[in-house]
């Protein structure tokens, strides 16, 4: 079988030592390769377990079925270093991934790790900063920038090494409006240039709303995967498990309340607007 | 008893090469009992705004009359206790403020600075705690043992039992799920239909056209705008300029071009009703 | 000792090594001063060192201020309780003598000496370039096994977090105060009362930074300093044979003109 998944999880169980209960109860699913996929689900949904359990920071309950692949290779105690070379995560909190005392310092930081010689290592520190558009910060130190651009550091610094897939663990929850779109931003950008497979785990609604496929967590269980046009239609699922609905699928339904039925086939917001005014036209 | 700011100045180190302008002739009044907004980009001044409402920082020039208070640069830190009283801050990510052994100890802790007796705080805090949605069961446990959730619940009953006249939040709501964070907002609305003043600092425009009635926005130290949500989305350029979002449904509601919008539709609720209006003709009603 | 002030003058120039090392070494040269005549010209190397900074007095005197009582304590002991010499007054175990005079006014130069080059050095040098210059005099260490690397890469994280952590702690302390809390009233009981709803925070808070930042770093591959390439160098330039030649032409003047 052509294996066009990024990342494979079968079977997996995941219990925090101490905890009575697992967070992830024999998950099983497939992320595809190249796409964006986001993950979303309430807090302690386990989301941010499974961003962890993809690059060997926390390990699988021992189960002979259970399975985590990578890029096709099976995830084991042995190779966990060669799989966090193909996989880079960008987490929440801007403040504590910062490493380096200066901008590009933290962005060499995993090049340093890897023994990249230093030649290489400068040039493309300064690649990716202009990959991100921070070039001009290289030498500044972490307590003047924004949350936004710290963000976009650590980004740069994942690019840096080169992985295939990004996971972005609640990255944007912490910024403002502008920090968040300037991240979306990116992530549209890293898409289309680099060919990337992306990952983002979030609660915001809208932020899952841009990915190609969205997987919802609940409990420790997968509810759906699909893409966003599909899952966002369950609303009623949606609410049942504490998730926000998009802005375009609240209206749909408060537009239904007061009388004016959208047909089942209008899912997104350009098709709500195209249909309103279609609708207007007609009158 | 409202808020009075007039002609504030707030400069930041001063005599320095750090030398900053966080307020920049800062005049307005807010009226007693009302629901605010202070919106604003990140270093617009907002947190330094937030910070003179209880004289934590108080104007260079100027001055400011609040909750019977006139503060003005050489107001005396001593005797500032029944100001703090009437007025409380939550910061953002306000867990971060959390000590005690017990969730109800560190709930406690505000009524008790504030002259509360054993028998009182202890009231007060039970009933705090339920009104942001905890269970009893959980007041003798750790706070750090709790999720981060329950934690931002825990900080902000916290404030809430000290009962002040102003209540001013930065974000209260960051980081929290959906559900949880709309049960946050309506304990905020309940707090202020109660009778007292709430400030929101916020940049979430929907949640400004959804709960203010009444917006302060800032820029670069300078209060560029004191008006109702309605007039302060009204204008699209202004907004534009000024690098605002404008609430969602308003912003939907410029994308349908053939329709015509009596009033600018803020919150989902106004956008339907006049999606109907345009479709039906208001004679249908 | 003062913080770094950024500024443009030669001597920010300076590889960091470089002003390190002479600095250590200039404080022990003040030991060869040992007449008037070399007291006054290491004094006079002093000032001119401070003048290179183009600084106002006042960073100076900010550096030395905080140590004046001690300076003075010490060279009062030295007044009161050294013997010799010309003997002029003396009252139970207190004697004042000429040596006892003399003495005095050395320790209290030699003092104000040592204060004023290290803030000569700590003003125009990067806490992190200083680190960086720790890191390369540790270096012969390594043979003794000592895990200089990462040493230097604890120096280097504890430096970026201390603006972090001051953030931090004045939030905090915003917050508790906002919640009636009184840190500058009672006395030192209360006091040290007072101040356990900021440690308690700040605590929790360090460590949890600590721990995110120990996940961060093993997912961007750090697995010890072994094979660890630099992307920071420091590296020596025309500059540099300033101070070294400010250092010889010291110690030469200051031989030739110390009491043999």
């Amino acid at each position: 079988m052509a294996d066009n998944s990024a990342v494979e999880f079968k079977n997996v169980s995941f219990t925090y030592p101490d905890a009575k209960k697992s967070v992830l109860h024999d998950v099983s699913f497939r992320i595809k390769k190249g796409l964006w996929t986001a993950l979303i689900g309430h807090n302690g949904s386990g989301k941010s377990t499974i961003s962890k359990l993809i690059n060997g920071l926390l390990i699988p309950d021992q189960n002979e079925k259970s399975e985590i692949k990578v890029e096709g290779i099976k995830l084991t105690p042995q190779n966990v270093w060669n799989i966090r070379e193909k996989v880079g995560i960008v987490f929440q909190n801007p403040d504590n991934q910062f490493v380096g005392a200066t901008v590009g310092d933290d962005v060499a930081f995993g090049l340093e790790n890897r023994g990249v010689p230093r030649d290489q290592m400068l040039d493309r520190v300064q690649r990716v900063l202009s990959d991100v558009g921070m070039l001009d910060y290289i030498n500044a130190e972490p307590a003047n920038l924004s949350g936004g651009q710290k963000q976009r550091i650590a980004i740069a610094g994942i690019l840096a090494v080169e992985p295939d897939v990004i996971i972005f663990d609640e990255s944007t929850s912490m910024l403002d409006p502008n920090g968040r779109e300037q991240i979306l931003g990116i992530i549209k950008k890293l898409m289309l240039e680099k060919k990337l497979t992306i990952i983002s785990i979030t609660h915001d609604i809208e932020e899952a709303n841009l990915a190609d496929e969205v997987l919802v967590l609940n409990d420790g269980q997968i509810l759906a995967q699909d893409i966003p046009a599909e899952v966002f239609s369950k609303t009623e699922m949606l609410r049942e498990i504490g998730l926000d609905i998009p802005f375009t699928e609240k209206l749909i339904s408060k537009l239904d309340q007061i009388g004016i039925k959208i047909p089942q086939n209008v899912k997104t917001k350009d098709e709500l607007k195209q249909y309103l005014c279609q609708l207007n036209l007609k009158k | 008893m409202s808020i009075k700011f007039e002609k504030v100045d707030y400069v930041y180190s001063p005599g320095t090469s750090m030398e900053k302008k966080g307020l920049d002739n800062v005049s307005f009044e807010i009226a007693d009992h009302s629901f605010v907004a202070l919106i604003g980009h990140t270093g617009s001044g907002k947190s330094t705004m937030m910070q003179h409402f209880n004289a934590l920082l108080k104007p260079s020039t100027g001055t400011i009359d609040i909750a019977g208070y006139h503060i003005t640069s050489s107001t005396s830190n001593k005797n500032l206790k029944n100001l703090r009283k009437q007025v409380s801050l939550v910061f953002q990510f306000p867990e971060a403020q959390l000590f005690e052994n017990t969730v109800l100890e560190d709930v406690e802790f505000g009524p008790k600075n504030f002259g509360a007796s054993e028998v009182e705080a202890k009231k007060k805090a039970l009933k705090w705690l339920k009104k942001v949605g905890l269970s009893e069961s959980i007041i003798s446990n750790s706070p750090f043992e709790l999720s981060g959730g329950q934690m931002r619940r825990v900080a902000i009953a916290g404030v809430m039992a000290i009962e002040p006249q102003v209540l001013c939040l930065d974000e209260p709501a960051a980081g929290l799920d959906p559900r949880a964070r709309r049960e946050m907002m309506q304990l905020f609305v309940d707090y202020q239909k109660a009778g007292h003043t709430v400030i929101l600092v916020t940049h979430n425009m929907n949640d400004v056209a959804e709960y203010a009635d009444d917006v302060l926005v800032m820029e670069n130290g300078k209060l560029i705008k004191h008006a109702r949500p309605e007039e302060v989305f009204a204008d699209k350029n202004w907004l534009k300029r000024h690098y605002l979002d404008e609430p969602t449904p308003s912003l939907f509601a410029s994308s349908l071009s053939n329709f015509n919008f009596e009033k600018n539709p803020l919150t989902l609720e106004q956008l339907a009703n006049e999606i109907k209006d345009n479709l039906w003709g208001e004679a249908s009603e | 000792m003062g913080r770094y002030i950024p500024g443009n003058a030669l001597i920010y120039k300076m590889d960091p090594r470089g002003k390190l090392l002479i600095t250590i070494l200039f404080i022990f040269t003040i030991l060869l001063a040992n007449n008037p005549i070399s007291y006054g010209i290491i004094t006079l190397f002093c000032f001119l060192a401070v003048f290179t900074t183009k600084l106002k007095v006042r960073v100076f005197w900010n550096g030395v201020k905080p140590l004046i009582g001690l300076i003075f304590f010490t060279a009062l002991l030295q007044l009161f309780f050294m013997t010799g010499g010309k003997v002029y007054w003396q009252w139970w175990i207190f004697t004042l003598s000429s040596y006892g005079i003399v003495n005095a006014i050395y320790i209290f130069i030699r003092f104000t000496l040592i204060i004023l080059i290290s803030t000569v050095m700590t003003v125009t040098t990067m806490p992190l370039e200083i680190a960086d210059a720790m890191e390369w005099l540790l270096k012969p260490l390594k043979i003794f096994k000592v895990p200089v690397d990462k040493i230097a890469l604890v120096i280097s994280i504890a430096l970026r977090f201390v603006p972090t952590l001051f953030d931090e702690t004045f939030k905090i302390m915003n917050a508790q105060r906002s919640r009636g809390a009184d840190f500058n009233d009672g006395g030192l009981i209360k006091r040290a009362k007072a101040i356990t709803p900021i440690l308690v925070p700040l605590f929790i808070h360090s460590l949890e930074t600590a721990i995110d930042l120990s996940t961060a770093m093993e997912s961007r591959g750090y697995r010890g300093s072994q094979g660890r390439t630099k992307y920071r160098v420091l590296r020596w330039s025309k500059y540099d044979l300033l101070d070294l030649a400010y250092f010889i032409l010291l110690v030469v003047l200051l031989l030739i003109f110390r009491n043999h």
